[in-house]
């Protein structure tokens, strides 16, 4: 079977799922209203479904196996390496900041530094030798 | 013996000497750092090479790997931090995560190194 008819039946499965949620809540004594607020996550789910299984439709699934040959995997091991190298010494940076006292930062406010910091920083690196074509 | 060897061991000493004489504990650990690797750089990799290609490969999806229980670990103390579970400082958390980024690094680098080769 192809994979936009699985992601099809997919997203048909949980918008029965919403409608039995929604039809249970108001056989059992609730208001329309009440039964639209505790369904809400549903409506992302949906959505987020359908929207895959149509771009699934377009671009096929050779778009997806383009992302996973050779020169991809080499490119996205060696980002990672970096990232890594990155990660580490940004942490040893806060380390120094932080026993130093040169900065005043909350536990939540470091943690969210660091997660954005690996993200964007390992996205960028495939991104650069991705421009470049190949690594060294 | 290589030059890098030679210079490592150089340098450790050096910094030894500069803690014992001054007193300072971290450059007494730097010191004693640099030159143990330097001399299991020299008994390890006396006439081969430290990188090659093989080595160059099979370290990428250990550095992957690490990156990836990096992220579950940030978000595991933000979930802590969030719902308050433990209390948490700032060179606690720092602490744990570089202690993560380090041992996960050594035990997937052997573990991927261990293979012969990644598929």
């Amino acid at each position: 079977m192809q994979l936009w008819r699985k992601l099809t039946i997919l997203w048909i499965a949980a918008a029965l799922v919403y409608i039995l949620w929604g039809a249970a809540i108001i056989l059992n004594g609730g208001s329309y209203e009440t039964a639209k607020s505790a369904t809400f996550p549903m409506n992302i789910i949906v959505a987020v479904l359908i929207y895959i299984s149509v771009f699934t439709k377009l671009k096929g699934k050779s778009w997806f196996e383009y992302w996973h040959d050779e020169r991809t995997k080499k490119i996205s091991g060696r980002a990672f390496t970096y990232s890594w190298l990155a990660t580490f010494l940004f942490v040893c940076m806060l380390v120094g900041l932080d026993s130093f006292n040169l900065l005043t930062v909350t536990v939540s406010q470091v943690l969210a530094i660091i997660f954005f910091f690996m993200l964007i920083g390992s996205i960028m690196i495939q991104w650069y030798y991705d421009k470049k074509s190949d690594v060294e | 013996m290589k030059i890098e060897h030679k210079v490592d061991l150089i340098i450790g000493l050096a910094f030894l000497l500069m803690g014992i004489i001054l007193n300072l504990p971290v450059a007494i650990g730097f010191g004693i750092a640099l030159t143990l690797s330097g001399i299991y750089r020299h008994i390890k990799f006396a006439d081969i090479p430290e990188h090659d290609e093989r080595t160059k490969k099979l370290s990428c999806p250990a550095f992957a790997f690490t990156l990836l229980i990096i992220l579950l670990t940030v978000f595991i103390l933000m979930l802590i931090d969030k719902f308050k579970i433990v209390n948490l400082t700032v060179s606690q958390v720092l602490s744990v995560i570089s202690i993560v980024l380090i041992l996960n690094l050594c035990i997937s680098l052997w573990y991927f190194r261990r293979r012969s080769d990644t598929e």
